[in-house]
């Protein structure tokens, strides 16, 4: 048996090889043996893949050959045995044809044949499944080229080439889907040819979402599908849920949607594994809320103390009407003697229900000012207990508690002030007069705009003059503390849940005449004069302007423009069924008034909003991080920044509602109590809250506290500072000093706080708008 | 003085002159040690808010007029003669005593470092009782409402609403003496007399106790945030966020020069008003560090609404005035500034004449104030009694609502004179003073 070896060597080869070089009308001329046509080699092949076998056979007239022998020419051109088995060469060589010859005697039948590129023979892949969209392969084998191409489900991936046994390429799936994904191997021409395997693809499904609709905020879903593992991930519009597995078609997750998400639709997805961005995906439709959440907390800034948590998104789906009808029905604080008042006031501003009445109550307390004593239950609690009930409720009835409420006409003299008796005396005029400038009309006629009205001499109009305030200091003569009923409520023996009790026989039954035209005929009785002084002053065009400027000043705005003003008024004159007064119309007219409602979108204007005083500022900071972990010591907080609530120095309060910006002409009333220092001081009182770190207030709130459990980093908490604390419209510059400051804290809680304290002791923060 | 943008201008060159805080506090000390070759002035404002009772603060001695203030004062109200402290010569003929609270107000008196200014209150220009009757416009508006007289003495007007107050508006003429801060330094409350056209005071108080101390570096972050929002379109965001930018660097002059003063060794009652007095001096003693000659300073004292039961109340916040400025006497003759500061007093207005029915007294107008100080022509009763007599001559109503004799703007610019101001700064200051052809008071 002769064997013809292909050599690489070309200094070995034999002439006969060399010539093969040639054409094949050259090949013609230098045959050594002469070419027969009677013998034929089969099978009749053109081409060879480099690397395949062939079984060649001859025949002469149809009849098989055997007394010839077998040779394959050219270069590298493979070798063939005796029996005309060809091995065709690993490669393809140059030039890329072998010569098959069998030679008999002086004849010889030949096949010259081309030889193409080999076929791709991938033996293994080295992933078992596909679990991603995108995944790294590598391909071991043989028969690979430098330009072999690994498709996909046929489409062809940038493949990299290592050698001839090993490929690889990032698989990219078309979609998500489970099932079997070819993956093909494929040479190109000359001879191009394929091979392929097939790898499963493994992906959650998703068929079914329970419930199909869900509102904005925390929401449980149940997922069933496929494809689910113990790694399996559901994503609520791209933000991990807490995933329960339950089976491979069985998920249940608990998520966060952002409330102030504003479309109609959420995207559910269950990635294989965390962090895997592939995913099946199927969007379930939302509760179309009421008002957007941006626009509910700022309304909790106004009808309550503040942006909680809860009640923002409350408010979102009860919308303000719907939040104002439920709150006029939820009825004030419970105090209980002899604790002290203002540990469940703050208890309930800072966590109760029934926050709307509370914010107009101490609204109305900014002018309507007691002064209690050391001995705090009865001092304070029964007028607070009585602005509490009047807040919504009708400002006549406000009126018969400011002139029979021991305490408040206590601190302004009115107990004991008896008729003249003598001529070396008069009635002390304090609460006569205080009572009409401070409570209910002030100096200067207004109009109903709030503006003053002004005399032909440039000058304001007085609303009284001294003859109006002896008149009534007189009217109001003869009244004194009344009998003991109520022991608890007792201090120095006066029983401070008493009215005030009449003694007619120290009443000046004198003539009387307020307001230069108002007659109280002489020998009227105590009450009656009261009455007529009180209907009077009711009566006045001056109390429903300088109520509703007050009212809105401590709501809204500062500075309401005069048409505001106007129609608030209006409102107080008459609620619409007849009745004046009725402060539940009025608070919901200036609440949801055009001028009010108008920041909920807009950008902020010039001299829009407020600035916090020290008791709405504590208020806000305790909702708004549900700081709910303290002692007593937080009540006395707003004193330390200038307003000890329920315990002014004088019945001027706190702030005079017409104090103006120093060298501006912007009201702010709050203003007034916020200098070099004590914005220092609420700085320093800010982080003490946050903290829990003194003052009373105690660190473990956080661990339940929306801010700091809600969100997974800090650009994600700043955004939800954004709309929690600036209903969307965070100055974009805060917000990058923000972030820029906590990127050096690696402490995540630290870095948090850090965050929540800056965002909340931004002016655009404490100006509330 | 400085304002708000002097001020940053200021401590942005110390900036580019390459350090922070410690070199910018170097440059503080330099011009403090130019400015202190000047020397020194400073007015001490004290007002009473609630209305003191000044007719029974200052007090006629002569028999004849004693008798008719005993008289109208009745038995609820008038002090014994034999209890006043007298007061040493004669001013305009007359005797005077003082309420026996004031010892050592009387004896500053007759030691020539006090006087008094009788009869005195918000007028827009001299008027007699037939005047004002015929013309209601010369009363000042809102007449006898507390905030609104208050607001009335301490701007010089007579308006409702001031804008600005005159200690503002002296603050405004002495930037360049004040220093690193502003020449209006408020121990008090806030109040309009602070307040000045360019200039704002800024508020001291001794150190306070709970206070909680922010992490390193995060003072910057706050100043960051508000620098930013101090550009903010909302005029309220913007002036917060301004005045916190102003005050970061204000604070750390006025509590080195808190600090400076610290070495003060007079003993001051532990009472609030001692406490706010005693500030008052150590700031004074710290005045190199601010680099001021001249500052105006701001405080209050008592609540004087004594409608009800008057009689002991009123001797315990006299007293308690007394005491503190007794000390505070001590404290500037201690630093050498005996007579370099001046104290006065203001009030809302006098109260009635006449008792009312609860052993107290009622809103007023014309009043007697105090004023203090090494460096004034003391001993003297200036201006002029009120007739005592009810529905007189003096008498607004029928009660003893004195029609006052001397304006605020006479005294007022009279304190403005002692301070140097020119004819021309007066005038500017004290707008309604060309009303009055007797011009300032001379303190």
């Amino acid at each position: 048996m002769m064997t013809r070896r292909i050599s690489s060597t070309a200094a070995l080869l034999p002439v006969m090889f060399l010539l093969l070089f040639a054409t094949a009308g050259e090949r013609t001329l230098v045959a050594q043996a002469t070419i027969v046509t009677d013998t034929i080699i089969s099978p009749a092949l053109t081409t060879v893949h480099a690397g395949d076998t062939v079984q060649f056979s001859v025949s002469k007239n149809g009849v098989p050959a055997t007394n010839g022998y077998w040779t394959s020419g050219g270069n590298n051109a493979g070798f063939i045995n005796d029996a005309g088995f060809y091995q065709a060469p690993l490669n393809v060589p140059t030039p890329a044809t072998a010569n098959i010859v069998y030679y008999m005697g002086p004849t010889m039948a030949q096949l010259l044949v081309t030889i193409t590129n080999p076929r791709p023979k991938p033996d293994s892949i080295n992933v078992s499944s596909f679990t991603q969209l995108a995944t790294p392969i590598a391909i071991h084998g043989h028969g690979f080229l430098p330009n072999t191409v690994i498709s996909v489900q046929g489409r062809p991936m940038p493949t990299n080439y290592l050698n001839e046994s090993w490929i690889t390429t990032v698989a990219t799936l078309s979609a998500p889907k489970s099932g079997s994904v070819p993956v093909t191997v494929t040479n190109p021409n000359p001879g191009m040819s394929s091979a392929t395997l097939t790898v499963p693809a493994v992906f959650p499904a998703v068929s079914v979402i329970t419930p199909s609709k869900v509102p904005v905020g925390w929401a449980t879903l149940s997922l069933s599908g496929s494809g689910y593992t113990t790694n399996s991930v559901v994503m609520l519009d791209g933000r991990p849920m807490q995933t329960t597995f339950n089976s491979a078609t069985s998920l249940t997750a608990r998520g966060y949607l952002p409330p102030w998400h504003t479309g109609t639709t959420a995207t559910v997805t269950v990635v294989p594994q965390p962090g895997s961005p592939n995913s099946a995906s199927k969007s379930i439709a939302l509760i179309k809320p009421a008002t957007t959440y941006d626009a509910a907390a700022r309304f909790a800034t106004q009808a309550a103390f503040g942006p909680r948590p809860g009640l923002v998104e409350h408010i979102q789906q009860v919308g303000f009407q719907g939040f104002l009808n439920e709150q006029n029905k939820l009825p004030g604080v419970t105090y209980t003697p002899p604790a002290l008042p203002r540990y469940p006031y703050l208890q309930a501003v800072a966590s109760g229900s029934s926050l709307l009445r509370l914010r107009v109550a101490m609204a109305l307390q900014t002018f309507i000012v007691n002064q209690g004593t050391f001995d705090e239950f009865p001092s304070y609690a029964p007028w607070e207990m009585k602005l509490e009930a009047d807040a919504l409720g009708n400002y006549r009835q406000l009126m018969n508690d400011m002139v029979s409420d021991a305490r408040l006409t206590g601190f302004l003299n009115l107990p004991g002030n008896y008729m003249n008796m003598n001529e070396s005396s008069h009635p002390n005029q304090n609460f006569a007069r205080e009572f009409m400038q401070l409570f209910t009309l002030g100096t200067s006629l207004l109009n109903d705009d709030g503006s003053s009205q002004m005399g032909a001499n440039g000058q304001v109009i007085p609303t009284y003059d001294q003859n109006t305030i002896l008149d009534l200091s007189r009217a109001f003569t003869g009244w004194n503390y009344g009998p003991v009923v109520n022991s608890q409520f007792v201090s120095y023996g006066v029983d401070f849940s008493q009215p005030l009790a009449p003694f007619d026989q120290y009443h000046d039954h004198g003539a009387k005449t307020l307001f230069g035209t108002v007659a109280l005929p002489a020998g009227q009785d105590i009450n009656t004069d009261r009455t007529a002084a009180l209907n009077a002053i009711f009566n006045h065009s001056n109390l429903p302007p300088f109520v509703s400027v007050r009212l809105i000043q401590q709501l809204v705005k500062s500075n309401p423009t005069p048409a505001y003003v106007a129609r608030i008024s209006a409102v107080f004159k008459n609620n619409g069924k007849g009745v004046r007064g009725d402060l539940s119309a009025v608070v919901s007219a200036i609440l949801l008034d055009p001028e009010a409602r108008a920041g909920d979108t807009a950008q902020v204007t010039a001299n829009d909003g407020f600035l916090q005083d020290p008791l709405l500022f504590e208020a806000f900071a305790m909702n708004i991080l549900q700081q709910t972990q303290w002692d007593g010591e937080p009540i006395y907080l707003p004193g330390k920044l200038g307003e000890d609530f329920w315990h002014a120095n004088s019945v001027f309060g706190f702030y005079p509602t017409t104090y103006r910006i120093p060298g501006t002409t912007i009201n702010s009333p709050q203003f007034d109590l916020f200098n070099n220092l004590t914005q220092l001081h609420r700085s320093q009182y800010l982080w003490a809250i946050i903290n829990g770190s003194s003052n009373g207030f105690l660190p473990q709130y956080q661990s339940n506290s929306w801010l700091f459990t809600a969100f997974t980093s800090v650009p994600d908490l700043v955004e939800g500072l954004n709309h929690q604390l600036f209903h969307g419209q965070m100055p974009a510059a805060t917000q990058s000093e923000i972030l820029n400051y906590c990127s050096g804290i690696s402490n995540q809680n630290d870095a948090f706080a850090a965050a929540i304290f800056l965002a909340m002791n931004s002016d655009s923060f404490n100006v509330v708008h | 003085m400085i304002n708000r943008r002097t001020f940053l201008s200021r401590v942005s060159k110390a900036t580019f002159a390459g350090a922070s805080a410690p070199l910018w506090l170097n440059l503080i000390s330099s011009q403090a040690f130019a400015q202190a070759a000047g020397s020194y002035k400073a007015v001490v404002l004290v007002s009473l808010p609630g209305g003191n009772d000044g007719n029974n603060t200052l007090i006629p001695m002569d028999s004849a007029e004693y008798n008719e203030y005993a008289t109208l004062r009745g038995n609820t109200l008038a002090i014994s003669q034999g209890t006043l402290l007298g007061l040493a010569g004669k001013s305009n003929g007359k005797s005077y005593a003082v309420h026996p609270s004031l010892r050592n107000i009387s004896s500053f008196y007759n030691q020539k470092r006090a006087s008094f200014v009788a009869n005195i209150g918000p007028m827009r220009a001299p008027a007699t009782k037939a005047q004002i009757l015929a013309d209601s416009t010369l009363l000042p508006e809102a007449l006898l409402s507390h905030p609104q007289q208050l607001a009335q003495w301490e701007s010089a007007t007579t308006s409702a609403a001031p804008v600005t107050g005159w200690g503002g508006r002296m603050a405004d003429l002495l930037t360049t003496q004040s220093g690193s801060l502003p020449a209006l330094i408020d121990a008090g409350p806030s109040s309009i007399f602070t307040v000045g056209n360019a200039v704002q005071g800024i508020a001291v108080q001794a150190d306070g106790g709970d206070l909680v101390a922010l992490p390193t570096g995060m003072d910057a972050a706050i100043l960051a945030v508000a620098q930013s929002e101090s550009q903010s379109p909302n005029a309220i965001i913007a002036q917060a966020a301004q005045l916190r930018v102003l005050s970061a660097k204000q604070q750390v002059v006025l509590r080195q020069a808190q600090a400076a003063g610290s070495g003060l060794q007079t003993a001051f009652p532990a009472s609030g008003f001692g406490n706010v007095l005693k500030t008052i001096a150590q700031v004074m003693a710290g005045r190199s560090v601010v680099g001021a000659s001249r500052q105006i300073f701001y405080c209050t004292q008592g609540g004087y609404d004594t409608h009800q039961n008057q009689w002991a109340a009123h001797a315990a916040q006299l007293a308690d005035l007394d005491a503190g400025l007794g000390a505070f006497m001590s404290a500037l003759d201690e630093l050498g500034l005996t007579n370099q500061v001046l104290v006065c007093t203001h009030s809302d207005f006098n109260r009635t004449m006449q008792a009312n029915s609860t052993q107290g007294s009622d809103h007023a107008w014309g009043n007697h104030q105090i004023i203090l100080g090494g460096g004034i022509q003391g001993g003297q009763v200036l201006g002029t009694m009120p007739v005592l007599e009810f529905g007189g001559s003096s008498d607004l109503g029928a009660l003893g609502t004195w029609i006052p004799t001397t304006s605020v703007t006479q005294m007022t610019a009279g304190v403005g004179a002692w301070m140097g101001l020119s004819q021309a700064q007066l005038a500017g200051v004290f707008p309604d003073l060309a009303n009055f052809p007797a011009g300032a008071l001379v303190i």
